[in-house]
């Protein structure tokens, strides 16, 4: 009776929010193919893991914190070639669309994407949970098991960073004549 | 939150973020995934029951009398045969040093050979003991020899090599330590990487990199490899720990007396990278350049004098004198003047140009400020923006930091320059503002001569 009602409950929390974890393992990873592999492991370890759920924080916050962890330990698996691994995640490649993806999303969303992409994973992170999927300051600072402090200070320096990097690419270099 | 202050380009950048967040799901595949959830949830659920079923009473209870006899009465089963096994295995000395002594230290108990030898002592035993420590070395060398042979004993190897108290002996193993690094470096990349990375981890999460032994190994972890390891140290979320790590590296290098050669590969690791492309590597890149330098010249009478030099200049630049300043201005380059610290709107002058920026009325645009385009003349511009604050402090090449506002660039645009920082707080601003104006110099026939006049604010 207990399996069902877990059984249940994780259907109901897949059909709402499996959708949304997949895209931000996806801007994570850069991999659809990989992406939709993490977010079953997501469902998994959520499905071991219910009857440790203590209800501190919501369900939404309780599955990105998984999806954190999980493209975490996905890392730490595939590219043991990080030179300082347990201290980041790793950058994603270019994010793999079709054709027909790249319209539906738009090339201009692509390119902020790749800007996304050149930042600090941290930055990346926090940019993904706070603008993108419009966590709170508290909901963020759970996910990522960072103080408040932090997550509003890295957003600050995210966003500055996400700034220079889209003016970078649109702009013009000059260089001093040397 | 937002990214652009023009409405335009904010309500660009929101339909973009909404894309990205529509970023179409294949269904077949979302419904093949659930499929498999349900799957591995059913196959876990049998495991489950099978673990209860082993875990009753009935079957657990007599496994542990079992276990329990094995233990407390092994005599019941082998007949006094486990204690005799025991004994025998103790005979053979594997911590021999190789002509079959044992090691120098012994334990209280002299009377008994030591057992297990020194790669297999407890942590206590690590001690600052010049025998004991040549006898550990030698062992790990040894250890190494046969791993280079037999992989499957790096991991073997690389533990004991982690555990190794170099903070001790860092000063007298430093070749091994060296011939063991390259080995590392010169093994296949997988390898290598995850070793090295082990190292480095190793001493991050003891938070000792500023101990001689972290600096010991991030010396030669970076002169290995500089590339990945400037790139990884970018990669690092606490960029006080960035900082950190890599200042280990050059006051290590300053005790070995090697700052040119970390300054050498500094400048090499520009030269085969696109570092502007990376803005975390290139943030690094810069403050390594920067410190680096500062350490170089760090309490020299170089130092002194482009301190002096730099606040004569200052006093010329609050009188509007030009002619005394072109004086001081670089006879072949000329002076840049940049608005911000990145160099991203600047104008270049000859000496004869600037010692007449009293009668030049010529405007140049030099960037945005509070929202407003600044078109003004040189002698406008360093009145009225650039002097228009007391500047409180003074510093040598003082280290670059990315904080979310430009960065320092100085040394992507002279690489021998050295540069007076001149801060000040402005007392005003509700924001905590400040300011900083960077004096540039380099050295021409001799004398230091000032290249630029860069200006950096708070964002």
């Amino acid at each position: 009776m207990e399996d069902e009602w877990k059984r249940i409950k994780l259907e109901e929390l897949y059909e709402q929010h499996s959708d949304a974890i997949f895209r931000y393992i996806l801007l994570t990873i850069g991999d659809a193919q990989q992406a939709e592999d993490l977010t079953q492991e997501v469902y998994i370890r959520a499905f071991k893991g219910m009857e440790q759920f203590e209800g501190r924080s919501t369900y939404k916050t309780w599955m990105y914190t998984i999806a954190r962890n999980v493209i975490h330990d996905f890392y730490r698996k595939k590219r043991p070639i990080a030179f300082l691994p347990s201290f980041f995640i790793n950058r994603p490649e270019i994010l793999q669309l079709t054709p027909d993806e790249i319209v539906e999303v738009g090339e201009e969303a692509v390119q902020l994407y790749q800007a996304l992409n050149r930042l600090k994973p941290a930055y990346r992170q926090v940019l993904l949970l706070r603008h993108l999927k419009e966590f709170s300051i508290k909901e963020t600072a759970e996910i990522l098991g960072w103080s408040e402090a932090k997550v509003k200070s890295t957003t600050h320096r995210a966003m500055a960073a996400l700034r220079s990097e889209m003016m970078t690419e649109g702009g013009c270099q000059h260089e001093p004549v040397r | 939150m937002s990214l652009f202050d023009d409405q335009k380009e904010q309500h660009k950048a929101d339909v973009n973020w909404s894309a990205l967040n529509e970023i179409p799901r294949d269904e077949q595949r979302k419904k093949q995934s659930w499929q498999l959830i349900n799957q591995k949830m059913t196959t876990g659920n049998r495991r489950w029951h099978l673990w209860k079923k082993i875990l009753h009473p009935g079957v657990i209870g007599p496994a542990v009398v079992f276990c329990f006899l094995v233990l407390f009465f092994p005599g019941i089963f082998q007949d006094g045969l486990f204690n005799e096994k025991t004994s025998e295995k103790m005979e053979p000395s594997y911590g021999s040093d190789g002509n079959g002594q044992a090691p120098a230290v012994q334990p209280d108990n002299q009377d008994e050979p030591e057992s297990g030898g020194g790669l297999e002592e407890t942590p206590d035993q690590a001690v600052v003991d010049a025998e004991s420590l040549d006898i550990k070395l030698q062992q790990l060398m040894e250890l190494y020899i046969v791993a280079s042979e037999d992989k499957e004993l790096l991991p073997e190897f690389f533990e004991e090599f982690i555990a190794f108290p170099w903070e001790a002996a860092y000063d007298r193993y430093s070749e091994e330590a060296a011939e063991m690094l390259t080995w590392i470096a010169e093994l296949d990349e997988m390898t290598r990487k995850e070793y090295m990375a082990k190292i480095v981890e190793d001493l991050y999460e003891n938070h000792s990199f500023r101990s001689n032994e972290a600096s010991f190994l991030l010396y030669h972890l970076y002169t290995l490899q500089p590339v990945e390891f400037l790139n990884d140290l970018a990669m690092l979320v606490d960029e006080q720990d960035q900082a950190a790590l890599f200042q280990s590296v050059v006051e290590y290098a300053e005790q070995l007396g090697t700052l040119d050669f970390v300054k050498e590969l500094l400048i090499e690791v520009r030269n085969q990278n696109d570092i502007t492309r990376d803005s975390s590597l290139r943030a690094e890149w810069n403050n390594g350049m920067a410190f680096t330098t500062y350490q170089m010249y760090n309490d020299t009478v170089l130092e002194e004098t482009l301190l002096e030099k730099s606040g004569k200049i200052l006093t010329t630049l609050e009188k509007g004198n030009y002619d005394l300043l072109a004086e001081e201005v670089h006879e072949e380059k000329g002076l840049t003047i940049s608005f911000t610290a990145d160099f991203e709107e600047w104008h270049q002058f000859s000496k004869e140009e600037v010692s007449n920026f009293v009668t030049d009325s010529s405007r140049y645009y030099w960037g945005e400020a509070e929202g407003q385009s600044v078109v003004v003349s040189p002698a406008q511009l360093i009145r009225n923006y650039f002097l228009n604050t007391d500047f409180t402090i003074s510093a040598f090449n003082s280290q670059t930091s990315e904080r979310g506002e430009r960065l320092n660039t100085i040394y992507e645009n002279y690489i021998d320059g050295l540069y007076v920082e001149y801060f000040a707080a402005d007392a005003a601003s509700e924001k905590n503002d400040w300011r900083k104006l960077r004096l540039v110099f380099e050295e021409n026939n001799g004398a230091w001569q000032l290249v630029a006049i860069v200006q950096d604010t708070k964002q």
